[in-house]
């Protein structure tokens, strides 16, 4: 008897063992193993709004374009673009196409997704994305009615759609998942179909969604539908979701990821100097800066001078060497690296003490105050330890340089993103990462104090009418090296007035398996990892 | 019995329901929304998306519109992941954290325990010293100090245990021993001090007068009535323990309920935290009503129920 039920306790145990070998394990000979850091909030692209999102959708759905090795985009779902002499009316011609499930990729299902996210009872966070197209604003607004909307399918392969201005980057944003298309007959049948891995999960890309276990993980696998399979050589793609970027690097260290860092994650602070020095990490520039953002509403940041003083004190050589070490680039202008844009280098200099003391005794004198009537300042940040130890450095060099005293003060995420928007703030870090691969994703949030006109991003209370009419002339250029000299007159003003002080461009870093090979790394902040290949091991 | 039952039901139904009033002013009064972003989002766009999740209505029918979800136990759909309710998160989350709990707890109270019952026969010799230098590690080091610790040492160094992820037996032993080392140093401690007073009182020397053996005097008479205040504090470690611990899943990977706790307040989402809020509570009161009824079965001196004449 004893031993008989002994004997159905290892039965069972070893059915159990083997339940769990199989769900860890797909036995795909090419399956690429990463770590997606959490749980994705939506895997519906009219919804998403976040990188872990993006990269994810981009696994799995294909745009009119998509962005190449060049970072320049390409014809994907389209195979012809045409674009009108204005530069506002551009013609996609569909290539013969299936969703997951067989069904024709249309022209409809793109205008269907559209539509959908410009609805105004549709929930969208992104749906400003789609604001390049001409009358999107007043559809969504509920000013117009959604006929009005200037996009159009005449055939099942074709689609017009007309722009507000030339937008030199709309094929850029069309390989984003904000302009992807939808599977009209999912969504109707149930609005909830991006929720879970099934049959009504139907995607266009180079891999479908096999499964998706919340919290925990997501395998894709090769769409045998997709018409360029042949370019995709990878059979899946094995996700997990740990939020811990120590674990993540042991994982790593002991073969279980093939992938450690950027993009979808970041590598482990506390390992980086050693990872640098062994020469392991790899790095990339980054589309994004770091920058102090200054409210020129209050006393004495109103003075131009003392804002410059603060600017020039920094010394951002040191910051980068010994403090943030992850790759960052002293930045001396806003606008970072990106294709056919090299960061202006000669609009102030880093760390020149000297005129730093100039331009401060020069402000003093301005506002007709004694160097011991400046108040303290207060700089802020979100909780978080790096910022905090860069604080600290400036804090420290302001001292050194300038002899004044700053407070430094933290809150929580929200608490200070709250405060910041509602201009309670004097010296504020922000870190902001580029939407699209062009200047003006820089440029603009500074264009319009009046948080109704800027989209809310300027924060400073900075205008300048000079600088909002480079931006018109600019967003009305067709001719790109005009409008490239109009944005650097743009951003030299900016600079020159100072309502914010770069600090570094970032850098990704990540670590890889010397036998992963084909990931296209963008500098804003995604991946492709449609021609990613593992080479065979001899 | 069934009376007090009935009183305690009352008074535990009472307490949600502050707790319910109280987390949702609080929540309400931390600036910031589940749509506050470093991108600020054009007003129209937020505003229909208020509209859309009720959030445009005045605060007495956003209150009782919570009240009504609890009550019917459809806690709505998180803010930040679009395709999760609160009820999905639950009932996926919570078996995981409360089999991980439940291993933990096991470890917790057996070593503690037996820990706790050495120490205090062996009173300052050489096994009382040991065990109490465990116990003062185990409450003085933080989880996250010994996961991270256990995680190198028997992941990275030795290779006998995965590293994280949650699925298999070995996968649940690093994190089960790191959240079991506080509440067994906790129970240890707790079991000397009261087995020592314990031994010392007049009834066990009657006892062994009487000739009774040493384990029928230590575990009868002894264990019993030194265990009275471990029964209380495993009330509160129940309702802890079980609901996961945030650090200890973050970095084993474990896609349990703990991680949320946290979460949720940082994305400031509404639904996710009144949902947790009250499924803790709930647990909790529970735990503690347990608790009650377990004493009186340990000491028979309380009698549930019964008032005193």
């Amino acid at each position: 008897m004893r031993i008989r039920v002994i004997r159905i306790f290892l039965v069972l145990l070893a059915s159990l063992a083997a339940a769990c070998t199989t769900s860890s394990s797909l036995g795909h000979r090419h399956l690429l193993r990463l770590n997606l850091y959490t749980e994705p909030p939506t895997l519906d692209s009219r919804k998403a709004t976040d990188s872990t999102s993006a990269n994810v959708l981009i696994m799995l759905f294909e745009g009119l374009t998509r962005i190449g090795d060049d970072d320049k985009p390409h014809p994907a779902a389209a195979e012809k673009i045409t674009v009108s002499e204005d530069g506002r009316t551009y013609t996609f011609t569909l290539r013969p196409a299936q969703w997951s499930n067989g069904a024709p990729v249309l022209s409809t299902d793109f205008l269907y997704a559209w539509q959908t996210t410009l609805d105004p009872t549709f929930p969208s966070l992104f749906a400003y994305k789609l604001y390049e197209i001409e009358n999107a604003e007043e559809v969504k607004t509920g000013k117009l009615p959604m006929s009005a909307l200037k996009v159009s399918a005449p055939d099942p392969r074709t689609l017009v759609v007309t722009l507000k201005y030339p937008t030199p980057y709309f094929l850029e944003l069309t390989a984003f998942p904000n302009f992807f298309p939808i599977y009209p007959p999912s969504d109707r049948k149930n609005p909830d179909w991006a929720g879970n891995a099934g049959p009504e999960y139907v995607c266009n890309g180079p891999f479908q969604l096999e499964r998706w276990e919340h919290e925990n993980e997501i395998v894709v696998k090769k769409n045998p539908h997709y018409w360029d399979k042949n370019s995709v050589r990878l059979d899946g793609i094995h996700l997990v979701m740990i939020d811990d970027t120590t674990t993540e690097f042991y994982m790593y260290e002991m073969n279980e990821l093939d992938w450690c860092g950027s993009p979808l994650s970041n590598l482990p602070p506390e390992f980086l100097p050693a990872l640098k020095k062994e020469g392991l990490a790899h790095f990339y520039p980054a589309n994004a800066a770091y920058y102090y953002k200054l409210n020129t509403l209050v006393f004495p940041l109103n003075n131009m001078n003392i804002r410059k003083a603060l600017g020039y004190a920094i010394n951002r050589h040191d910051i980068v060497e010994h403090i943030t070490q992850a790759g960052q680039i002293p930045a001396t202008a806003l606008v970072p690296e990106m294709p056919g844009w090299k960061p202006a280098s000669h609009l102030f200099p880093d760390g020149d003490v000297v005129e730093a003391k100039r331009l401060f005794e020069l402000g003093l004198t301005e506002l007709g105050i004694k160097r011991e009537a400046v108040p303290m300042l207060q700089l802020s940040y979100n909780t978080n330890r790096e910022h905090q130890k860069i604080a600290q450095a400036i804090q420290h060099q302001w001292k050194e340089a300038l002899g004044i005293d700053v407070e430094l003060i933290h809150y929580d995420w929200k608490v200070y993103i709250s405060r910041i928007s509602n201009q309670d703030f004097q010296i504020a870090r922000m870190g902001w990462i580029g939407e699209f691969s062009d200047p003006l994703s820089f440029l603009r949030p500074f264009k319009y104090k009046n948080e109704a006109n800027s989209g809310g991003d300027n924060d400073t209370g900075w205008e300048n009418p000079q600088y909002i009419a480079y931006l018109n002339e600019a967003v009305e250029e067709l001719d790109l090296k005009k409008r490239e000299h109009l944005l650097r007159e743009a951003e030299a003003l900016l600079i020159s007035e100072m309502p914010v002080i770069p600090i570094y461009f970032l850098r990704f870093g990540y670590l890889k398996k010397p036998y992963v090979h084909g990931v296209y790394l963008s500098p804003l902040g995604f991946a492709d990892f449609k021609r990613a290949y593992l080479e065979e091991k001899p | 019995m069934t009376r007090y039952i009935f009183k305690r039901f009352l008074a535990n139904a009472l307490s949600l329901w502050v707790i319910i009033t109280v987390t949702f002013f609080l929540m309400k009064a931390i600036p910031g929304d589940p749509f506050t972003q470093e991108k600020a989002l054009p007003k129209e766009i937020l505003q229909s998306l208020y509209e859309h999740y009720k959030l445009n209505d005045p605060w007495y029918i956003q209150y009782g519109n919570y009240l009504k979800s609890i009550a019917t136990w459809n806690l709505g759909p998180s803010f930040k992941y679009k395709s999760r309710t609160v009820n999905d998160i639950i009932n996926s989350g919570f078996p995981i954290s409360a089999v991980l709990g439940l291993e933990a707890m096991l470890i917790a109270i057996s070593c503690g325990v037996f820990l706790g019952t050495i120490a205090a026969l062996k009173q300052n010799r050489w096994q009382d010293y040991t065990g109490m230098l465990v116990a003062v590690l185990g409450i003085s080091v933080p989880s996250f100090i010994l996961a991270a610790f256990l995680q190198y040492i028997f992941a990275i160094k030795l290779d006998l245990l995965p590293v994280a992820r949650w699925g298999t037996f070995q996968q649940s032993i690093m994190p089960a021993v790191a959240l079991a080392a506080l509440p067994t140093a906790f129970i240890a401690r707790l079991t000397r001090a009261n087995m020592v007073e314990v031994l010392s009182m007049d009834y066990i020397k009657t006892a062994r007068s009487k000739g009774l053996g040493d384990t029928t005097v230590i575990f009868k008479h002894g264990l019993r009535n030194a265990l009275l205040p471990v029964v209380t504090y495993l009330g509160m470690l129940t309702a802890n323990i079980l609901t996961g611990s945030f650090i200890i899943e973050k970095i084993f990977g474990i896609p349990g309920l703990g991680q949320w706790f946290i979460n949720s307040i940082t994305n400031r989402d509404y639904t996710v935290i009144m949902g947790l809020t009250v499924f803790y509570s709930i647990i909790l009161l529970t735990a503690i009503f347990f608790v009650d009824i377990v004493y009186g079965w340990v000491d028979p001196r309380i009698k549930v129920g019964r008032n005193k004449t």
